[in-house]
């Protein structure tokens, strides 16, 4: 799909040929980008969170959305809601784990590879 | 189907010249056991230790637990389509060495977390430290690709659990556990009037670190399947999680699904229990959308009249869980959600990432945020340094003494989502 887009603030990306929304800041951030996409029109294709307690602490988050200009979503924009309010509940008292910056990437960077496997034409190289 | 399952009762674990079991006492050689496991040329270094109940010790990371066993009859045993050919799991006989654990860590990312400790507060939290422990730390070789790190780690300890397990093959039972159930159509004439109850059993499938397998099939390749219910008694699900220490689902607790068991107890009671639907938690919204479709259409098609559905991990796994409930609600089939909760420090927050009016009856297994503080250890096994990480990273979360705070997401099977845990509810 020629409208697919990694919205991401992980920099370790460079081999993964989609376009790149980058965002300069966290985690945080990178929903809130999300959110503000939504309301542009942009459709979520990954859910905003991730799976596990632990990668909530994650500096880096990458998420898979489509570009597009249609009414909003009102689905995509409850989830990337509740994933902020989540977000913030988890990480109220926690810092992200910057110590461990690199294996975050780098797990980061492999749950994006999964994600696009799910559905092989969402990756047409 | 039926399944026996012998309960040898290991009473104490000890190192000797060669691993065994007599009176009640497992002996372990080490030296034996490490040297079979480091055949894998993936692997640099084994090292193994004993940790009991009660004694100052904490485990740190732990990558999975497995409980050590053998199939004396009916079968090739083992982890059908991992450690053993592609085979029917679920029936026969096997011997269960009750009371003992394999537990395997190793880094395979610096931020990999779950403890057990086995004595004081944080024993109180984590199933773990009521059982013997066999500790298996595993180095690999330097420059192993991830991927292949996490599946050399796993394969280990489900060889280490074979080699264990293979002492009790000719060992008394003090106790034999019964699992039998025809197929869906004879149980239902047996029990016509019995309603019939499906367990979905949702499982983390997202990629590196967030994997399980059924019969050696990575659950992110599959779509839900039904199983019988003795098939994950016996060894057919296997776990690749690695990073939610609070609710991942170790083998051990895959090995003895509590939902599982207290359905089988009910089975031709109370209820018709028709089986296990392995439902996996994909990451697309899309792969949620079918998964959580053809769960409803399977539950349908099987006449279910209540479902129990169960979750692994927490995040964005709560929407497949909402999902599925709201499907099998909206053509009339009852649902009860399990699962744990976020819900803050102070216990206030929104409990799930998702929410939806049909999920009027939830069983919490506890709140991942609650805070406990441990106390310092006699002896650490595993990374001293994931204490640090797994701590929080906040202002006052390590003191002088060496005691922590942490939030019980950090340890073990603390609010276990398939109730295989310390903790339960009170009734009013």
């Amino acid at each position: 799909m020629n409208n697919l887009i990694v919205l991401t603030n992980n920099p370790d990306l460079a081999d993964i040929k989609l376009e790149k929304i980058e965002v300069d800041g966290d985690f945080e951030k990178v929903l809130l980008r999300a959110r503000d996409l939504v309301h542009q029109g942009y459709r979520l294709i990954s859910h905003p969170l991730s799976a596990s307690s632990r990668m909530f602490l994650s500096p880096y988050r990458s998420l898979l959305m489509l570009k597009q200009s249609l009414p909003l979503s009102e689905e995509s924009l409850a989830l990337v809601e509740n994933g902020i309010l989540t977000y913030r509940t988890m990480t109220k008292k926690r810092k992200p784990d910057t110590d461990n910056a690199n294996d975050y990437k780098m797990v980061d960077k492999n749950l994006l590879i999964s994600t696009l496997s799910e559905n092989m034409s969402l990756w047409q190289g | 189907m039926k399944l026996e399952l012998q309960k040898v009762k290991v009473k104490d674990i000890v190192l000797g010249s060669e691993t065994s079991f007599k009176n009640g006492v497992l002996t372990i050689d080490t030296e034996k056991i490490s040297g079979i496991l480091k055949e894998d040329v993936n692997i640099s270094d084994v090292s193994i230790s004993i940790a009991k109940p009660g004694q100052k010790i904490r485990i740190i990371p732990v990558k999975d637990v497995i409980q050590p066993r053998v199939k004396v009859k009916g079968g090739a045993g083992g982890f059908p389509g991992i450690t053993s050919t592609p085979n029917r799991a679920g029936e026969g006989e096997v011997k269960v060495l009750d009371g003992a654990a394999i537990v395997t860590i190793g880094d395979i990312v610096g931020f990999q977390e779950g403890i057990i400790d086995m004595w004081g507060e944080g024993a109180k939290w984590t199933p773990f430290s009521k059982t013997m422990n066999i500790v298996v730390d595993i180095k690999v070789v330097e420059g192993l690709e991830p991927h292949v790190h996490e599946k050399t780690v796993r394969l280990a300890g489900l060889k280490a659990a074979e080699l264990v397990g293979a002492v009790a093959k000719d060992a008394p039972h003090e106790e034999v556990q019964i699992y039998e159930m025809g197929d869906i159509f004879t149980e239902t004439k047996k029990y016509p009037d019995l309603p019939k109850v499906v367990y979905v059993e949702m499982l983390i499938s997202q990629g590196l670190l967030h994997d399980d397998y059924i019969y050696g099939v990575n659950s992110q390749q599959i779509l839900p399947t039904l199983l019988h219910a003795n098939e994950e008694l016996d060894g057919a699900v296997v776990s690749g999680n690695c990073v939610a220490a609070c609710d991942k689902i170790t083998t051990y607790q895959h090995q003895n699904n509590s939902v599982i068991e207290d359905l089988y107890k009910r089975h031709g009671k109370d209820i018709n229990f028709l089986g296990v639907i392995l439902s996996p938690e994909l990451t697309t919204l899309d792969g949620k959308f079918r998964t959580s479709d053809f769960t409803a259409r399977l539950c349908e098609n099987l006449g279910a009249d209540g479902v129990i559905i169960s979750e692994e991990g927490y995040g964005n796994p709560d929407s497949d869980l909402l999902m599925i409930c709201k499907k099998l609600e909206k053509v009339g089939i009852k649902t009860v959600l399990i699962t744990d909760e976020c819900a803050g420090w102070d216990g206030m927050s929104q409990p799930l990432a998702d929410t939806t009016p049909e999920a009027v009856a939830v069983v919490s297994t506890g709140n991942v945020s609650h805070v406990v503080k441990l106390e310092a250890a006699e002896q650490v096994l595993g990374n001293k340094n994931s204490i640090i990480t797994l701590a929080g990273g906040w202002e006052g979360c390590i003191n002088e003494d060496g005691s922590l705070i942490c939030e019980l997401n950090a340890i073990i099977g603390s609010t276990s989502e398939i109730g295989y845990h310390n903790l339960t509810i009170d009734l009013y």
